[in-house]
């Protein structure tokens, strides 16, 4: 089927697109007057991919679902999904009725679900949805796109009910020559007299010839559609088919090396443990069966090309969940570690950007904080007698003291810039304490207007007796872009606690902290000013 | 990464994200990794569970549909057949195949035709009926034998804690 085709093709295509929410889901029509179509679209799904049937086969029970998804449950599991009747993926036919109408419902899909979202919006903005609903029925589009949609599925009721060997002819193995698929189908419609070959009842023929030409180029996609797949029917009736199928092995009788063997016979992979083999050939059988009860068989390339994504996914070459679990962050993930461990690389970046960005602001900024740096023996002492809640904090400036002595040692403009800073703060180290009370205060009023807003670890910090390290985590909160005029204001009880030695150190800290905590400090800081 | 089981994951969460059963609400943890879902399921109304949101963690393997995932309450949940880890114990979640157990029909099993939507559901009515014949937290299934009102009372409880009320 030509859909399908394209599906499997543009494998990657296709997830980047479901990503971004344009993949066809049967609630689309949820929302639009033709509610009834949400259902139809369903039991249009393979109850197994949940996607249209791709190849639809019909179990010994009746059931339908797609010829891969099929087989590869029956291989599993050994049941009919549905009703767990036991069955073989030998005794699978096909379902042509099914194909077609799945082919001809998506043919059909974009239009209508154009036409009837179009038409939910008029109705939303008219104050007369009555009326507006005829208008858009009359114009041209609709019409045409409604008239394919019909005649098209009235040419293949008809063909289905004259020509049953349209639907049977590949389950019957000997009688085949039979068949025409060219014929006629003696349906009671006549053809459009301009030649566009679409077939309708007479008293069509009149409306119809107003918009031949509009309706000739949809008319011709269609028509290639399904000449191309009757042309492929033909070719797989010519083909004897079921020749062409593969059988399932008996894997218990075979050794690992004639099993090895075996595969590299089929072209398939053949590494791995025996069980790996095992799993590769089932695999490759079930993807191989599809194909030939396909109506567009694909090359072999191609079935290998998706042996090959089922050997990332769930073969040998599948990663471990140890992998998995690496690629995405995990609930209880540890923050603060995290920004610890990796603190050197985060605060090279940050001043870098600030480098780059070297805006007026930094150069005070950074005497700002880097006054810390003598302070920040008494912040780190108050932070870890106090709070245990702040081992970030507490286990950050060791080290960053340590380090921070290295790198910039040899770096004479940086110790100059360094020690400039250090006597700045000096000079206005006297107002501090006094700064640093009233803040507190103000935090403490903020945490007690606004309790159930703050985080827990904010409240404690504050209500905490050990004052450097209140400044301290606030400090952090706010150092935030958004916060540097805040920071501009109250920057010196701020620096007190800053504990870290050099432009490159202040940064990580900042980062960290989440958005309630940078509240208190607005709420802080406008009492303050 | 493409494959059956990541599209058919994606196919589910649209449709639950677009069309959600009652109570139920489930998606990606992330979603760069269809394979682990978060579900939050309400207490069903007029049981002792009513009133309470229980979060759990739905992992899938990689054959999935062909294998059920495996579901795990991410909070306290006392029920018989909830096993004091979280773990749930419910049939639809129970691979097909021979029942080691022999209580269980095969038709309560898990099929690939079963999706997430359904497991959910028939979870939110485990939490309403609980099946005592196959207990996976025996304690809580005796409680709920013998002592139905301690039962109740107990979850009454662990629900309002859970609220932090």
């Amino acid at each position: 089927m030509w859909h399908s085709l394209d599906d499997n093709d543009n494998a990657a295509a296709a997830t980047t697109m479901e990503i971004s929410g344009d993949i066809p889901d049967s609630t689309d029509w949820l929302n639009t007057p033709l509610k009834d179509f949400a259902q139809l679209e369903n039991v249009l799904h393979c109850q197994i991919c949940k996607e249209f049937y791709n190849c639809p086969m019909l179990t010994s029970c009746s059931h339908s679902f797609c010829s891969k998804c099929i087989r590869s449950s029956l291989s599993a599991d050994g049941r009919c999904p549905a009703c767990r009747t036991v069955d073989q993926a030998s005794k699978l036919r096909n379902n042509w009725a099914l194909e077609e109408v799945v082919a001809t419902f998506l043919a059909a899909r974009p239009k209508a679900i154009s036409v009837a979202r179009r038409e939910q919006e008029q109705a939303q903005y008219s104050s007369r949805p009555g009326k507006r609903k005829r208008v858009v029925l009359d114009s041209d589009e609709v019409e045409e796109s409604s008239r394919t949609t019909r005649s098209k599925s009235r040419k293949m009721a008809a063909s289905q009910t004259s020509n049953p060997d349209v639907v049977d002819v590949d389950d019957s193995e000997g009688d085949d020559g039979a068949y025409e698929p060219e014929a006629v189908p003696d349906d009671g419609l006549v053809e459009c007299p301009l030649g566009c070959g679409k077939r309708m009842k007479v008293e069509q023929v009149e409306p119809h010839l107003d918009r031949c030409d509009e309706e000739k180029e949809l008319a011709q996609k269609a028509n290639s559609r399904k000449s191309a797949t009757l042309a492929n029917r033909t070719i797989d009736r010519q083909s004897p088919r079921p020749q062409d199928r593969l059988a399932e092995l008996n894997y218990s009788l075979l050794r690992e090396q004639p099993m090895r063997k075996k595969l590299e016979e089929l072209g398939i992979p053949g590494w791995g443990s025996k069980q790996l083999m095992v799993r590769r050939h089932t695999e490759w059988v079930n993807l191989w069966n599809a194909n030939c009860d396909s109506t567009q068989p694909r090359t072999k390339r191609e079935l290998l090309h998706d042996l090959d994504s089922w050997e990332r996914t769930q073969g040998g070459k599948a990663p471990t969940a140890s992998n998995m679990s690496t690629n995405i962050m995990r609930k209880d993930f540890d923050g603060d570690g995290w920004a610890n461990k990796n603190k050197d690389e985060f605060s090279r970046l940050i001043a870098d950007a600030r480098r780059k960005k070297s805006n007026p602001e930094s150069t005070p900024d950074q005497s700002k904080v880097d006054t810390g740096d003598e302070f920040a023996k008494p912040a780190l002492d108050g932070d870890e007698n106090s709070s245990p809640h702040f081992d970030s904090a507490g286990t950050n400036p060791p080290t960053s003291q340590k380090q921070s002595s290295s790198p910039y040692a040899n770096n004479p403009d940086a110790m100059a810039s360094i020690r400039e800073k250090v006597e700045a703060a000096n000079a206005g180290r006297h107002i501090e304490p006094l700064m640093n009370q009233g803040f507190e205060n103000t935090a403490l009023n903020a945490t007690k207007d606004s309790t159930s807003s703050q985080p827990a670890h904010a409240h404690t910090s504050v209500l905490n007796p050990a004052t450097p390290s209140v400044p301290g985590t606030e400090n952090k909160a706010m150092m935030s872009d958004g916060f540097r005029q805040v920071r501009e204001v109250s920057n010196d009880e701020h620096a007190v606690n800053q504990r870290t030695g050099s432009p490159a150190r202040k940064v990580p800290m900042f980062e960290l902290p989440s958005e309630p905590v940078n509240d208190i400090d607005g709420a802080g800081d406008g009492t303050h000013v | 990464m493409n494959s059956v089981a990541s599209k058919r994951l994606f196919q589910e969460y649209e449709h639950l994200t677009t069309d959600p059963p009652d109570g139920i609400t489930a998606g990606p943890v992330n979603e760069d990794d269809l394979f682990v879902w978060e579900a939050m399921i309400q207490g069903p109304e007029g049981t002792p569970y009513e009133g309470g949101v229980f979060p759990a963690e739905l992992k899938f393997p990689k054959d999935y549909p062909l294998m059920p995932p495996t579901m795990k309450f991410q909070c306290d949940l006392w029920h018989p057949n909830v096993y004091p880890n979280g773990v749930v114990c419910i049939s639809i979640l129970h691979p097909p195949g021979d029942d080691p157990n022999h209580y269980e029909q095969a038709s309560e099993r898990w099929s690939p035709i079963q999706s997430v939507e359904k497991i959910l559901i028939s979870v939110m009515s485990m939490i309403a009926e609980p099946n005592d014949e196959s207990p996976a937290n025996v304690d809580a299934a005796r409680m709920w034998r013998e002592r139905r009102p301690e039962f109740e009372k107990r979850v009454r409880l662990d629900v309002r804690r859970s609220l932090g009320l």
